[in-house]
């Protein structure tokens, strides 16, 4: 209260204490995140008292009398003995084994929100199959799969292959706060108000307001909170959960706080802890070699998740452990969920494996799209670049150093004071000229747009969302302020389908100097608000619909992201395929967008957490994510630029940026030596697009991200479940990073049975292994059995790229066979969704390679094949052979025996052709 | 901190500066003898025999809006020794034409410069990549990642030599558009600038 008024007392002093504040934030170089600002359970009210539930202390009991079926569903009523709370129970199933569990109250004195937007809106229901016992029924999806309702005590059992492999309120700790009407101060608790939930707890200073960090949250609508135990019998290997700068493979959180789940603007977040980020994704898949589950709660409110799966903090529990010989019997995964409001509304997807798991939860909540190839490719940033003559010379650096690269992006300096869709008249007065000097050589420019809008008359924007009501309100109806980059701004309320359609036309060129080659980077959408409670706006603000902000904020940046997509296919009349790149995420949000984990730090540690934050994306939808390369707060040294520009070329979404105050960054600042290895790091990426391509077309299709974690592809192998410094790309290249400094070898596991390094073609069988490595070194590995398509030809430019031939690299596994695809299509437009594009397989077997189109005709290039590359190859053969229709049939030169390179075929991409070894 | 970086940048400035005009007595120098080069190229021209090939290839009017017809560039493929426009192979700067030249050399094989691997003349400048340390093999395409492609005209904005890479990449980087001989991709217009 003291502060809001504070600001409001006049401009002037407002506008010193905001400088100020910018100011603070720019200098301050503390090495760690100020934790005071953000929330311990212990200081939010709902998660405090969530935490004190015991084991088997719920008083939950379904009426299976009471039940009724349909066909993909039931809905049983479900009475809490303890308050005599009356709630609704509904498990569906949904095709292909997924099924669906939502709690809500029968009679809740106000709607209790249910989130939308996330998730797809034409789910396909499953046919059920319902069995009733006394005690339960069996919900059944197919021989394999079933569901359980218990009634006394309430319990949801899934059972996949005989094994019970997830259950939800076992342990009965289901909490579910019911909506009340605030209790007089001056009467005593009663039994009708349910002051005394569950006949046990005494009511709490926190449940009807709370206050941190000298933020009032006036929580006009009481306690909502639900809360539920969620246990995973078969297995304590528990992942993702993003986003958090932590380990993939989840870790105890006993004696510790939760992980916590809230869009939040953290300045320079630490690594290794489950404090909040600027996503949210409520999924984790548990796995162990005979079945992976994916489970999806569906809550965008503020969240939190307890997991008990060994190996804590907790001495005690540990020297139990150990002493008692109990860790290695020990594998129930225990899970428990957290949500400040909303209803209970869980996925659980069945697997059994976990490339099943991908498709289900890909079915339920959509794919990454295929993105543009030069999205894909290495992208610069900065922020700042100063203006159009800076913008000029960074492009022609990257030719006069000859480094490939396909995007330069302008953040918040480039606009007229923080006023997104403009531009500095000063130094970007030409910006379609600017942006067309980059694009005449095949380049890209991305600008940033981010949610908070200068109150400043005269802007266009804010005219329009004051005349038009399109901001978000404050509890008493008055547009919210606050600040950000702009000094006072107010946000445009995204949860209103007017407020979309409005800023999505803000895109369209003539509203906004630009061309439809300007793509957008969505920044600060968490919503970040400077002087909010935890940087963030206060959650009894009002959006539409009458949702409290608390409901709905994770969501938040979902919304905008949305609104950007549709702003850029209405633009180019849905031609070509949008590019967004967000802070902020949620469930879902990946349909429309790319992710970056936010601003990191120059650190090695930061280099290494940018694996496991992207794998645990990756799996939670997000095929496009990538990490700041060198970090984005102080200066990196050489070394440590060079190694994570040689990580990040092969993790899916590639860009250098930078903070304001560091030094320039560009890669050719580092020393001529330094500039030729990120050079030689740089063209291994661009060899590699049209491999990375196919994956992601694959991830738009089949749900699974380019970046994988290796018990992806080797379920059993036990061996994979801890590692976190090493991942795959696709389903035959394994890349172990270097990310120590000062590192000459890298301790490497390697599952099945042959690899290949990827660029000095050893062989190596499978275990582990100690690789030596050089400053030019980056430990990558194909598997044998596999066939990657590459380009050997690095224009400056991915997308002068289009017409060069191509290299097959053939890595023959133990019966001298392998396999490989390759998808090619425009690279840019939507014309693949009508067929256009060329599927080919590769297949090696018997001496025979062979190329088979899959769909002939559909797509017109001239790409041909110049070279192939077989590893594993014993003796020098007698003669190669190449036919095709182009070619005819005629004999090819070669070299070598391993690798075996094969010169030439000259055959074409679009035709059926064989390479005969004999 | 802030006005050590301002004197450094004072004190690269000045470098800079002095390398700049270096720079540009040296390219001065360079412009008057190129001159003298190109008139001997052209008075030799007259001499030399039009090698017939199998496939012409030629600008379509619609990519060389910066040509006049008259000035449409005429290239032709030899195999073994290069693309040619009016006589010159393309890629390759005068002097070092006698190298590409089996005839005249009378040798059995091309020796890769760098590595003095010998390669057959069949396999120079034919789109595949035998000298990959240099690109010596392959002056006249872009099929070598370390090669160079020598601009047949070059300006004061244009330079006389380009990487490889970027023949027939569809952007114009030699001013008379010498890189862009495919004319089948040329996205950008070639605007004649020498």
């Amino acid at each position: 209260m003291i502060m809001s008024r504070l600001w409001s007392s006049s401009l002037v002093t407002s506008k010193i204490i905001f400088l100020s504040y910018v100011f603070l934030i720019l200098i301050s170089h503390s090495d760690t995140v100020d934790r005071s600002k953000f929330k311990t359970c212990d200081q939010s009210g709902f998660c405090k008292r969530q935490r004190n539930v015991k084991e088997g202390s719920a008083t939950y009991e379904a009426d299976l009398s009471q039940g009724t079926v349909s066909t993909s569903s039931v809905s049983i009523p479900v009475i809490n003995k303890g308050n005599g709370i009356p709630f609704v129970l509904e498990v569906f199933l949904l095709e292909g084994l997924k099924f669906r569990v939502k709690l809500n109250e029968a009679k809740p004195l106000r709607p209790r929100y249910e989130v939308e937007h996330a998730l797809l809106s034409n789910m396909r229901e499953g046919k059920l199959e319902v069995k009733k016992a006394a005690d339960h029924w069996a919900l059944i999806a197919d021989t394999n799969n079933e569901a359980r309702v218990y009634s006394t005590p309430l319990r949801i059992e899934f059972y996949s292959g005989g094994e019970k492999v997830t259950v939800i309120n076992g342990r009965q700790m289901l909490k579910f706060e019911h909506l009340r009407k605030k209790p007089d101060v001056n009467d005593e608790p009663n039994d009708e108000n349910a002051a005394n939930e569950e006949g046990k707890e005494e009511p709490e200073p926190s449940m009807w307001e709370e206050s941190f960090g000298g933020h009032q949250d006036s929580k006009p609508r009481g306690p909502e909170s639900v809360g539920v135990d969620i246990d995973f019998p078969f297995t304590q290997h528990l992942y993702g959960l993003p986003e958090h700068a932590d380990s993939f493979l989840i870790k105890d959180t006993k004696g510790g706080d939760p992980y916590r789940l809230y869009n939040l603007d953290v300045f320079e977040y630490e690594v290794n802890n489950g404090m909040a980020l600027y996503a949210s994704v409520p999924y984790i898949m548990a796995h162990s070699p005979k079945n992976t589950v994916g489970l999806l709660w569906l809550n965008a409110a503020e969240t939190w998740v307890d997991f008990d799966v060994g190996g804590g903090s907790n001495l005690v529990d540990s020297i139990v452990n150990l002493v008692g010989g109990g860790a290695s019997d020990e594998k129930v995964g225990r899970t428990r969920w957290m949500s400040e409001s909303g209803i209970i509304d869980i996925f659980v997807f069945m697997g059994p494996k976990p490339t099943d798991v991908m498709r289900q939860f890909g079915e339920v909540a959509g794919t990454a799209p295929l993105p543009q190839m030069w999205a894909i490719a290495s992208q610069q940033c900065r922020w700042n670049y100063n203006d159009e003559e800076d913008v000029r010379q960074v492009d022609e650096g990257f030719d006069s150093h000859d480094m490939p690269y396909d995007s330069i992006w302008l953040d918040i300096e480039h606009t007229d004071g923080k006023k997104y869709f403009t531009w500095d008249s000063h130094k970007f007065g030409h910006p379609v000229e600017m942006i067309q000097n980059i694009t005449a050589k095949g380049r890209k420019m991305v600008t940033i747009i981010d949610p908070h809008i200068k109150r400043e008359s005269g802007y266009f924007v804010h005219e329009d969302a004051l005349r038009d009501d399109l901001y978000v309100k404050d509890k008493t109806g008055k547009v919210y302020e606050g600040w950000c980059w702009p000094g006072a701004a107010s946000y445009l309320d995204f949860f209103d389908p007017k407020v979309r359609e409005y800023w999505s036309s803000r895109f369209r060129l003539e509203n906004y100097p630009s061309t439809v080659d300007l793509y957008t980077w969505n920044d600060m959408n968490e919503p970040s608000v400077f002087n909010g409670p935890e940087v963030t706006m206060p959650k009894d603000l009002i959006h539409y619909g009458d949702w409290e902000h608390r409901d709905v904020h994770n969501l938040y940046g979902l919304l905008m992201v949305k609104a950007t997509y549709d702003g850029q296919m209405l633009r180019s009349e849905n031609q070509l395929r949008p590019f967004i790149l967000t802070r902020a995420a949620y469930v879902g949000s990946h349909r429309y967008t790319s992710i970056w984990t936010g601003d990191n730090t120059a650190e090695w540690s930061h280099l290494k957490i940018s694996i496991p934050m992207c794998l645990s994306l990756g799996i939670a939808g997000f095929a496009h994510c990538g990490a700041d390369i060198g970090g984005f707060f102080h200066n990196p040294e050489p070394e440590l630029i060079l190694r994570w520009y040689q990580a990040a070329m092969f993790q899916p979404f590639v860009r250098n940026h930078a903070h304001i105050e560091t030094k320039r960054r560009e890669p050719w600042l580092f020393g001529d030596h330094n500039t030729a290895l990120i050079r030689s790091a740089i063209r291994k990426r661009y060899a590699l697009l049209p491999y990375w391509y196919t994956l992601f077309h694959q991830a738009e299709m089949e749900g699974i991200p380019p970046m994988r974690p290796i018990w992806m592809l080797f379920p059993d192998d036990v061996k994979t479940y801890n590692i976190e410094g090493q991942h795959l790309i696709g389903n035959a290249l394994m890349v172990a990073p270097v990310l120590e400094k000062g590192a000459s070898k890298v301790s490497v596991y390697l599952p099945g049975v042959i690899w290949y390094d990827f660029y000095n073609y050893v062989a190596y069988q499978s275990g582990y292994h100690t690789i030596p490595v050089t400053e030019d070194s980056i430990p990558v590995f194909q598997r044998g059995g596999t066939i990657i398509p590459t380009k050997q030809r690095i224009r400056r430019a991915s997308t002068l790229m289009k017409r060069d031939p191509f290299t097959l690299f053939v890595a023959l596994d133990e019966n001298n066979e392998a396999r490989g695809r390759l998808y090619i299509d425009d690279g840019q437009s939507f014309g693949y969704r009508n067929g256009k594009f060329l599927e080919v397989e590769f297949t090696f077997k018997d001496n025979k390679l062979q190329s088979r189109v899959v769909n002939p005709g559909s797509y017109a290039t001239t790409e041909w094949v110049e070279r192939v590359v077989i590893l594993g190859w014993r003796n020098r053969p007698a003669s190669i052979t190449v036919s095709s229709k182009s070619v005819g049939t005629s004999k090819l030169e070669f070299e070598g025996t391993h690798p075996l390179v094969i010169r030439k075929p000259r055959t074409l991409i679009t035709e059926d052709w064989e390479i005969i070894l004999s | 901190m802030r006005s050590l970086i301002r004197w450094r940048f004072k004190g690269k400035l000045k470098i800079i500066l002095i390398l700049l005009f270096l720079f540009s007595a040296l390219f001065m120098s360079y412009q008057i003898l190129y001159y003298t080069s190109l008139t001997n190229y052209q008075s030799q021209e007259s001499h030399k025999q039009v090698l017939n090939s199998k496939s012409k290839e030629r600008f379509s009017e619609e990519s060389t809006g910066g040509y006049r017809k008259s000035e449409k560039l005429e290239v032709e493929v030899i195999p073994g020794r290069g693309k040619l426009v009016g006589g010159a192979i393309l890629g390759v700067a005068p002097e070092y034409w006698p190298l590409y030249e089996p005839k005249q050399r009378n040798k059995k094989f091309f020796t890769c410069f760098a590595s003095s691997r010998e390669i057959s003349w069949s396999k120079v400048n034919d789109d595949y990549c035998d000298c990959p340390a240099d690109g010596s093999d392959e002056p006249s395409t872009s099929a070598c990642m370390n090669g160079r492609f020598y601009c047949t005209k070059s300006t004061k904005h244009y330079p006389e030599y380009i990487p490889s890479s970027r023949v027939n990449d569809g952007i114009c980087d030699c001013c008379d558009g010498s890189d862009e001989y495919e004319s089948l991709f040329l996205t950008s217009v070639c605007k004649k600038s020498c």
